[in-house]
């Protein structure tokens, strides 16, 4: 009996190594030894005819084989999937260095993303955002500013009119004074917008934007300006010097121009700060008495501070653009850059 | 201004170097926007004396010079013919460096040697024309550096601020120089010789009562005779700008440049009457002007007459009638103060801005107006001779009357953040020429000069003392405030919100100009002449403000296309302006513009154009962002549109809006060759809408089952309508209602389309048996054929 267990093993090793890369073939093989009505079970079969020690040990030699068979059989069977998934994988393969697919988000105007940034740095420090019309009373504009009818601190921003009464803002500090009209201190508040001068040229869009800030309260002075504005360049260009010169704008006194270490040269001078090594970079001072007269706050009891700055000089530094214009062409070669 | 620093230095004692000078003016308030060396432009060119000049052996259009530098002789071949043994020149030795990198070497010049270059006033970069070479004065030393004969010199060009008239002349510029560093102001001091006979037999000055004419001072001088200025007088003039005319007129724009005293020189033989009046012009009265031109005057222009008729244009321009010419024998010179305000009105009305008129619209100082016209006429006396009248006119009803400011140290304190100590405060005043004394303990009474007419109040002391106390020695200190957050206006917040959403759906942000052309304005579906116009447009492109933003975008889309980008996902936010009762109404509005291909080209998208749907997706998801529901479209028309594809927006009921497709008209227009997509929203009704905050929704605890139902309808039943009859069939079970095929074609009748939707049941209370499910969507079955004829095909 133990000849036939070890023919058969022999035979059936035999076929399977021979069938090994055939499912079909493996399978069939299998089902010959191990089926139901296969080899193996024969074998089990004729058991019946040997005596109770004989068909003890030939039954443990016969289940022996069978698991040895079924191990062999399975094995080969799974070797024949892993290989043939090997197979189908590296059919599914792809070229990597294809570009990726994805739907391009859009961008954002490069003012935006200044505007955007100034104001979360000073509404970090409390600041309220305030708005006001582009189409401005001349009251507002200049009248309550301090600039006074037939002054010629009026040249110093060429006016788009509307009518004799109305103009085309040329600043955003008239919100100033209709936040201070409105609310009494203190007040901390920034105003963006876009404002208008009639000038066009390599360095002048008629139409740009400005962020105007300011500060009221009983005790504001001008160390209490400086701090501020310091803090907030450091934020928006990084640690770098600051200096403030004097300077006039009709609404305020003292009044200041506040430049930073040139952020193209670092200082040593070059074509963007003009040799200075400088770059003016925000208008601001004590928001002047008759101001404060002007929305009935007592200037014996509250003092403040007021800036403004022009966002499209600093969307230029801080991005390296050359050319104002590039900023109203709207080229999307150029708008997707952001 | 442009200013010589060596004029500066006439008024300076111990000036530090130009550079130095320019950093600490600037660091004070004036800012000295550059400074350029002139006269300096070479190096290693000296003067020497020609001994001999020869004809060159071998060429005929040169000559051999033989020239001494005190130290040698040099051979030199020179191609000019103007110098003589005698003359002085400028000899630029080998080795010598004139503008523009030109080197000078030894060098055989046909056949003979040359041992440096005698020079043209080009060549050194003095004059952009000359006739052969520089002949210096005879005086000139021998072999001294060229450059200091000429006086190296840095012109330094100033921002001068409004407020301070006082800087605009070199001699309100050297006292504020004086103030700023350790230098020290000194006057020039003139003597007039008045040999002449008495001022009254020679000219009268009245002004008219009420005139906006506070000083008007004249000196005579008889006998003069016009020429040509000295070099040194047309060369100072011409570096600040100012043509040389002749001798009486080039000294009164010296006057001014020197001292900001505009005056005028009339030739006193045309003045009808010998007399001035200073009156406001008569209605009709016109003068021509030394510019050519002949201007209408009225009552509101300050004119300077004589017996007859205007001669000047009060502070503005003289009068060509009277102008001092070559024949000129007799002038009178003015020197007047003028009210700021009557001279900026008659600048402004007559566009005619001047040396003059710039300086008393800023004011001038009324009490120098005589000493500039003393400097004048001995000016004028040593340049053109001639008497002076003894006596001078000076009419000066109102004399000058300081004004008295308190300056309170401590209120400076509060204000500035640093304490400035009364010592310091006066220190600081008294080098400004601000006369002050301690009235009271920490009180100062101030006095400003007459030429500080900006200092009036006691805010204007206070950035003096800051501004000599040094902006950068005050310290920083960052304020005590309440704590309170920094809010954000809705406004704001809302565009942020709308600008992210936008971006995700790939729109790139645009910002186009605010005035439009008039044809542009009329795009935007406004009848014309119903716009905000701009009185003053810089160009016709530029003349209204924009009542939509669509056409801005249109154009946008032309440029793009030009530059060859053919797929545009763009939008704008911004105001469109409509003329109200009082101030113009600004309505933000919020535009976007579709075109070209729905993905980006690639090698494996689809490659298909964006239609209506994509334009309607876009605003159907920033609604779905921004917390809106409930939104309705509804079949619409708009000029610019096309008539079929045109969707007006309701929110809440209201007008939002429009959508739809660029009019095929107007393809031609921008060279379109696919549609184009366009939508325009207001942002106040999206504002109103969007406020309302997310809230969650329980999620579904039972299960759903959909059922899937096709059926061939008429094409003009919108499907908007079959929507909400299936909705509402059974508002209870009916979860979602969703579209998911549309076809027209094969075995469609014509003038139907086969639709397809699944209708997903649910309860939020219980399981839903199938019986259930089966009666409801029988009855939206029916619904669809009793409402729509539809004909169910599959349900």
């Amino acid at each position: 009996m133990s000849r036939r267990v070890e023919d058969l093993e022999r035979q059936a090793l035999d076929e399977l190594s021979r069938a090994s890369s055939e499912r079909e073939a493996l399978r069939e093989a299998r089902n010959r030894y191990l089926g139901r009505k296969g080899e193996v079970a024969e074998l089990l079969k004729g058991l019946g005819t040997l005596s109770p020690e004989e068909r003890k040990k030939a039954g443990e030699a016969i289940n022996n084989l069978k698991t040895r068979l079924e191990e062999a059989f399975d094995k080969a069977l799974s070797a024949l999937d892993e290989g043939e998934k090997r197979e189908r994988l590296e059919k599914e393969r792809v070229d990597i260095t294809l570009p990726g697919k994805f739907i391009r988000p859009g961008k954002l105007h490069p003012v935006t993303r200044i505007t955007d940034e100034i104001e979360d740095i000073f509404t970090g420090l409390g600041f309220n955002i305030a708005e006001g019309p582009e189409v401005e009373l001349d009251y507002y504009n200049f009248e309550a500013l301090n600039f006074p009818k037939d002054h010629p601190a009026r040249d110093m921003q060429d006016t788009f009119f509307v009518s004799d009464e109305f103009v085309l803002r040329t600043h955003t500090s008239p919100v100033q004074i209709r936040v201070m009209e409105k609310c009494r201190p203190p007040l901390r508040v920034i105003a963006p917008g876009t404002v208008y001068r009639r000038d066009s040229d390599l360095t002048h869009s008629p139409m740009f934007h400005q962020i105007e800030g300011f500060m009221v309260d009983r005790d504001i002075s001008f160390a209490n300006l400086k701090a501020v504005l310091t803090l907030f360049l450091e934020r928006l260009f990084g640690q770098t010097a600051v200096r403030f010169r004097p300077s006039f704008f009709p609404f305020v006194e003292p009044g200041a121009e506040v430049d930073i270490r040139c952020v193209i040269c670092g200082g040593n001078g070059c074509r963007v700060c003009k040799g200075t090594g400088w770059l003016e970079i925000l208008g601001a001072g004590m928001i002047h008495p008759n101001v404060f007269r002007a929305v009935s706050y007592d200037p014996e009891e509250y003092t403040g501070f007021a800036f403004g700055l022009g966002v499209e000089r600093v969307a230029m530094l801080k991005f390296g653009i050359g050319d104002l214009r590039l900023l109203f062409e709207n080229d999307m070669r150029f708008l997707e850059q952001f | 201004m442009l200013f010589s620093y060596n004029w500066l230095k006439e008024y300076l004692e111990g000036a530090p170097p130009a550079r130095e000078l320019a950093e600490r003016l600037t660091m004070t308030g004036t800012e000295i926007e550059s400074v350029a060396e002139t006269g300096g432009g070479f190096t290693n060119v000296i003067t020497a004396q020609v001994v001999e000049c020869e004809k060159h052996p071998n060429a005929d259009k040169l000559s051999l010079c033989k020239v001494r530098t005190g130290k040698e002789e040099l051979a030199i071949v020179c191609g000019a013919k103007n110098m003589k043994p005698g003359d002085k020149v400028a000899l630029a030795l080998p080795g010598a460096e004139l503008p523009g990198g030109f080197k000078i070497k030894k060098s055989k010049i046909r056949g003979v040697e040359s041992q440096g270059m005698m020079c043209s006033e080009v060549e050194l970069g003095l004059k952009d024309t000359s006739e052969g070479i520089m002949i210096l004065p005879e005086d000139a030393p021998l072999g001294v550096d060229f450059r200091t004969i000429l006086g190296a010199d840095f012109m330094m060009e100033a921002g001068i601020t409004p407020n301070r008239a006082d800087l605009l002349s070199i001699r309100g510029m050297a006292r504020e120089a004086a103030a700023v560093t350790q230098a020290v102001f000194k006057e020039k001091e003139f003597k007039v010789d008045e040999a002449g006979r008495p001022i009254a037999e020679c000219a009268t000055v009245s002004i008219e009562k009420g005139a906006p004419c506070r000083r008007y001072a004249a000196r005579v001088i008889e006998g003069v005779s016009i020429g040509p200025s000295p070099d040194e007088i047309k060369n100072r003039l011409e570096a600040h700008g100012v043509r040389s005319i002749n001798n009486v007129v080039d000294v009164t724009n010296l006057v001014l440049l020197e001292t900001g005293q505009p005056l005028h020189a009339f030739d006193l033989d045309k003045l009808n009457g010998a007399s001035i009046i200073v009156r406001s012009a008569g209605e009709g009265e016109t003068i021509a002007t030394i510019d050519g031109k002949t201007r209408n005057l009225d009552p509101s222009t300050l004119v300077i007459a004589d017996a007859n008729a205007p001669v000047a244009l009060a502070g503005v321009m003289g009068g060509g009638g009277s102008e001092v010419t070559g024949s000129t024998k007799r002038i009178l010179i003015e020197s007047a103060w003028f009210e700021p305000s009557s001279v900026r009105r008659a600048s402004r009305k007559h566009a005619l801005s001047t040396e003059s008129s710039y300086r008393f619209e800023r004011g001038v100082d009324i009490e120098g107006v005589t000493r500039a016209l003393d400097m004048a006429a001995s000016l004028v006396l040593k340049l053109a001779g001639g008497k002076a009248a003894k006596g001078s006119i000076d009419m000066y009803p109102e004399k000058y009357a300081p004004a008295e400011i308190t300056f309170r140290t401590e209120r400076a304190a509060r204000v500035l953040g640093v304490r400035v100590t009364t010592d310091e405060a006066l220190n600081i005043l008294s080098r400004l020429g601000i006369a002050g004394r301690e009235a009271s303990p920490g009180i100062i009474s101030a006095m400003p000069p007459s030429y500080r007419m900006d200092l009036t109040t006691e805010i204007d002391l206070m950035e003096e003392v800051a501004r000599i106390f040094g902006y950068n020695n005050i310290p920083t200190t960052l304020p005590i405030a309440a704590m309170s957050p920094g809010e954000t206006a809705m406004a704001t917040a809302l565009r942020r919100s709308i600008r992210s959403l936008l971006s995700g759906s790939g729109f790139t942000e645009v910002m186009n100009y605010s005035f439009v052309s008039r044809e542009l304005f009329a795009m935007a579906g406004v009848k014309a002449g119903k716009g905000v116009e701009l009185l003053n447009p810089l160009t016709e492109e530029q003349a209204v403000m924009r009542a939509g933003l669509i056409p801005s975008l249109l154009e946008n889309m032309a440029r793009n296309l030009a530059w060859k980008r053919e797929d545009l996902r763009i939008y704008e936010i911004a105001p469109a302006f409509v003329p109200g009762e009082g101030l113009p109404e600004e309505r933000w509005k919020l535009a976007g513009l579709l075109y070209g291909n729905r993905y980006e080209p690639g090698w494996s998208f689809p490659k298909d154009a964006v239609d209506f749907f994509d334009a309607k997706g876009v605003i159907e998801r920033l609604f779905e962002g921004l917390g809106i529901e409930g939104a309705r479209f509804e079949a619409s028309g708009h000029p610019l549109l096309h008539p079929g594809k045109t969707a007006a927006v309701k929110l809440e009921g209201r007008h939002a809006g429009v959508l739809g497709e660029l009019h095929p008209d107007l393809w031609g227009r921008y060279g379109l060759r696919k549609p184009a997509y366009v939508f325009e929203l207001d942002i106040e009704p999206v504002e109103k809408a969007s406020g309302k905050g997310k809230k969650y929704r329980e999620l579904p605890r039972f299960p759903e089952s959909a059922r899937d139902i096709a059926f061939i309808v008429s094409e003009d039943v919108p499907f908007g309508d079959i929507y909400e009859a299936i909705r509402k069939t059974d508002l209870k079970t009916i979860e979602t209602v969703e579209l998911f095929d549309v076809y027209y074609g094969r075995n469609i009748p014509s003038g139907t389309r086969s639709l397809a939707v699944r209708v997903t049941y649910r309860s939020r209370e219980r399981t839903l048996t199938n019986q259930e499910v089966e009666d409801t969507h029988g009855k939206v079955v029916k619904t669809l054929f009793e409402r729509f004829k539809a004909e169910v095909r599959v349900s």
